[in-house]
């Protein structure tokens, strides 16, 4: 485990500083734009001891909604990505900055206030010289624990395409990579410490020096995102996102790649693992997100599910675009070659052995093996349960197994069959073939670049560069393309890159 | 001499109870003036009336004839000095930094302020290149009230009001620092108005006394009239213990002898009341001659404390 843990420390280095910057960024935007409303507030009521606590209620009471639920609620409002996740940290930090600025300003001992008041001292003295000095390490102390909530908080950023460190832990859940999750939520904790330490260095320091590193910090932070807006702002800026995993952050970069060679002027953002399915489709139909390659299958059953689904997927993909352009007014380009669906998988030793090629091979000899299945196909009508019927499966045993344990009991021989998805990386690390759907169950999920057509109208380059992909990609090479990211940690767009070269499609 | 301070009919009400009944009350300009009573008797109320931290329910105070609730508030509050009972200096804030304080709210500059407040600190005996950059916790109780007073006195004020100052120290520091606001007195002649519940403190630094209890002003008076006449009973019951520690039961009870060279010049002549301490610190050095008639000794002083 640690091995693999430092093993994605080289490999993903850029990756790890760019989470972290999120992170950071992510954190302290939220932090400071709660100080600054929280100790605001705190003063504007310090003398008003009904509306202060009355603030008080309201502010625990914000606390204690989850904060899914706050992200949830906040995106028919704002949309997803970094606005609504430093709302929703925004909301987390108010209560412990407010609480304690609150209870350090009137908690003074009145005797220091009434002499303040007796030497005729003005408003603005008695507030900075002396009630916010007194009060400084209060709140202070308030500042740090809203520091560590919101890093922790922070990486359920990552849900809705805010980045992050919650990104690692994302994909480690989804992968089932130990190692990626550990090392998201290590980082995580880590930066915690080091700002909860850092604040209580600050606690040490004058109340005047805290005020010049306090300036110094926000001045430099608005002078970045000024000169970074500036920037961005200069250039033509098409927005590319994807789901979690290596497989769309692959095609993401493969995206980049042929729109940036195709029309050098354009400029293209990638936003990897920006979140599930359905926080993707909000952003593209927000227009946060102009580009996203989504499977036929996930339009067809998720999206706008339908009653019937073809199994040719011709004719699915022509159902998905039709049904996409009615009701979302959104473009669906053509659909590369390979499929991601479920399957069913054996060791290529045993297909070999019991000359297995397709399911109805393996449901002669079902009756002597037992197999393992993730408990959602195990349940799901178009998963087991319905292909159980339609070929007449009898396995002696079945286990319902985490997705990525029954790979590794497969590997070490424990079982003879497992489900899986077609272009699963670890089909090619455990030496497993997947055997063919014969009777085409499966619906099929044929994945195909999902565009917001106001871009397509305006840059009628990015059309002709993503369909340079159209039937292009087999699932033998998008295994592969996984397995070099996922299992050898290579980068997404080197690996991307690497392809579009193999099969000239882009110019080196 | 001149009435600066007057209260005329004053009221201070809290739910429907008197804090202060009907107060008329002139305080001459360079007094020290004592308001003396037990916890809860007006005195702190009456005193913060003077810089309108309490407002008065009904009544009117002047100054220098004109109605003091019509100054400008900071302004006026500038120009009182205060001592807090619980000193309250600022922690956050050095010795120098809490002396300027009054300073710099009428906008004087730290630096324009340092040396007036470094004049002052040797003056209540506190050595400014030690003290100056200290901050308030690193000070005994009576160095920290030394600097408190420092700071009422620091912008030069027309008034300075005192509230119990003392009356948390230790009663050796107590009687330094009542030795210093007399000294002070005599030389900077302010008007100061100092509350105490302590009847002796009031005697010892009063040029006059105000005697209050249940809000009601019950006697004002030299601290001589006070414990020879008092005007009721409440009042003798107060100083009764004063009155029993004084010169003049020395005289009553016959601890003396009729003098028969009025004019010695080794004698010390006292012509006031004073108490039996005081008595007894002069007779370290010569007999003394009470009203130019009375001789007391060392040996009528013990006599007179063996029998009482």
């Amino acid at each position: 485990m640690l091995n693999s843990i430092i093993h994605l420390f080289q490999s993903q280095s850029t990756n790890i500083i760019n989470a972290l910057e999120e992170h950071i960024l992510l954190s302290f935007v939220s932090v400071l734009i709660a100080a600054v409303i929280a100790i605001s507030l705190a003063i504007l009521f310090m003398n008003h001891r009904k509306l202060g606590n009355i603030m008080l209620q309201i502010a625990g009471i914000i606390q204690t909604i989850p904060s899914l639920a706050v992200l949830g609620a906040l995106i028919p409002l704002v949309g997803i990505g970094t606005v609504p996740a430093i709302i929703a940290l925004v909301l987390y930090a108010f209560m412990p900055i407010y609480q304690n600025t609150y209870s350090g300003l009137t908690n003074i001992d009145p005797s220091l206030l009434e002499a303040a008041e007796s030497f005729g001292l003005s408003k603005s003295f008695r507030l900075f010289k002396i009630r916010l000095p007194l009060a400084m390490s209060e709140i202070l102390s308030g500042l740090r624990v809203a520091m560590v909530t919101v890093i922790g908080t922070a990486t359920l950023a990552a849900l809705i395409g805010g980045g992050g460190l919650g990104t690692f832990i994302m994909q480690g859940i989804q992968n089932g990579n130990n190692a990626e999750l550990l090392l998201g939520a290590i980082l995580s904790a880590l930066l915690a410490i080091v700002f909860s330490w850092l604040l209580n260095e600050l606690s040490k320091v004058s109340f005047k020096k805290l005020i010049v590193i306090v300036s110094a910090i926000l001045a430099l932070g608005v002078g970045f995102f000024t000169v970074q807006h500036i920037m961005q702002s200069s250039e033509q800026t098409i927005t590319v996102a994807g789901k979690l995993g290596s497989e769309p952050e692959v095609l993401m970069n493969m995206y980049k790649e042929l729109i940036e060679n195709e029309d050098p002027k354009l400029k293209v953002q990638t936003k990897p693992n920006f979140g599930n399915t359905n926080f993707l489709f909000k952003a593209i139909k927000n227009k946060q997100v102009d580009i996203y390659p989504e499977f036929t299958g996930t339009v067809l059953e998720t999206l706008h599910p339908q009653k019937v689904v073809s199994h040719q997927p011709g004719i699915a993909y022509n159902d998905a675009k039709n049904i996409l352009k009615r009701k979302d007014n959104l473009d669906y380009l053509k659909p590369m070659s390979y499929q991601n669906r479920y399957t069913i998988a054996v060791r290529r030793g045993f297909a070999k052995k019991h000359h297995l090629k397709t399911i109805s091979d393996l449901a002669k000899i079902s009756s002597k093996y037992s197999a393992a299945f993730d408990s959602d196909f195990y349940q799901q009508h178009d998963g087991y349960q319905g292909l159980k019927k339609k070929y007449n499966l009898h396995f002696v045993k079945i286990k319902v197994m985490e997705p990525n344990l029954r790979y590794e009991a497969i590997a070490h021989n424990q079982i003879s069959v497992v489900d899986g998805y077609t272009t699963d990386p670890q089909l090619k690390a455990d030496n497993l073939v997947s055997l063919k759907d014969d009777e085409s169950f499966f619906p099929p999920y044929q994945g195909a670049p999902l565009v917001n057509p106001e871009i397509l109208n305006k840059y009628p380059a990015i059309k002709t560069a993503l369909n340079k992909l159209a039937g292009k990609i087999t699932e033998k090479d998008m295994i592969n393309m996984n397995y070099e990211v996922t299992i050898k940690h290579e980068k997404a767009s080197t690996v991307a890159r690497r392809y579009l070269i193999k099969n000239k499609l882009i110019k080196k | 001499m001149k009435s600066k301070l007057q209260f005329k009919h004053i009221y201070v009400t809290y739910n429907k109870v008197d804090a202060v009944h009907d107060l008329n009350l002139e305080i001459n300009s360079g007094e020290l003036f004592v308001l003396v009573g037990a916890s809860g008797c007006g005195k702190t109320t009456t005193l913060k009336m003077v810089n309108r931290l309490q407002t008065p329910t009904k009544g009117q105070i002047l100054y220098k004839n004109q109605d003091i609730s019509k100054f400008p508030l900071r302004k006026m509050r500038q120009n009182i000095g205060y001592v807090f009972q619980n000193i309250a200096l600022f922690p956050n804030m050095t010795i120098l930094e809490n002396a300027a304080i009054q300073l710099r709210a009428k906008n004087v500059s730290l630096s324009k302020a340092k040396p007036i407040v470094t004049r002052l600190m040797k003056k209540v005996g506190l050595d400014p290149k030690t003290y100056l950059n200290r901050m308030p916790s690193e000070l005994s109780g009576g160095q920290q009230q030394r600097v408190g007073t420092v700071r009422a006195l620091a912008a030069d004020p027309d008034i300075i009001l005192m509230d119990e100052p003392f009356s948390a120290l230790d009663p050796i520091s107590r009687e330094k620092l009542q030795d210093l606001v007399l000294n002070l007195y005599n030389e900077l002649h302010k008007t100061i108005i100092f509350v105490t519940h302590d009847m002796n403190e009031a005697i010892r630094l009063g040029t006059r006394i105000g005697v209050m209890e249940h809000g009601h002003l019950l006697q004002v008076g030299t601290a001589d009239d006070i414990v020879t006449h008092p005007a009721n009973k409440t009042v003798a019951a107060m100083f009764h213990n004063q009155r029993s520690a004084n010169i003049a039961d020395m005289i009553a009870g016959g601890f003396y002898k009729l003098v028969d060279h009025p004019n010695d010049q080794q004698y010390i002549r006292v012509d006031k009341g004073i108490s039996i301490p005081q008595l007894a610190e002069k007779l370290k050095s010569n007999p003394i001659i009470f009203e130019g008639k009375y001789l007391i000794t060392t040996k009528d002083l013990l006599s007179f404390i063996s029998e009482n």
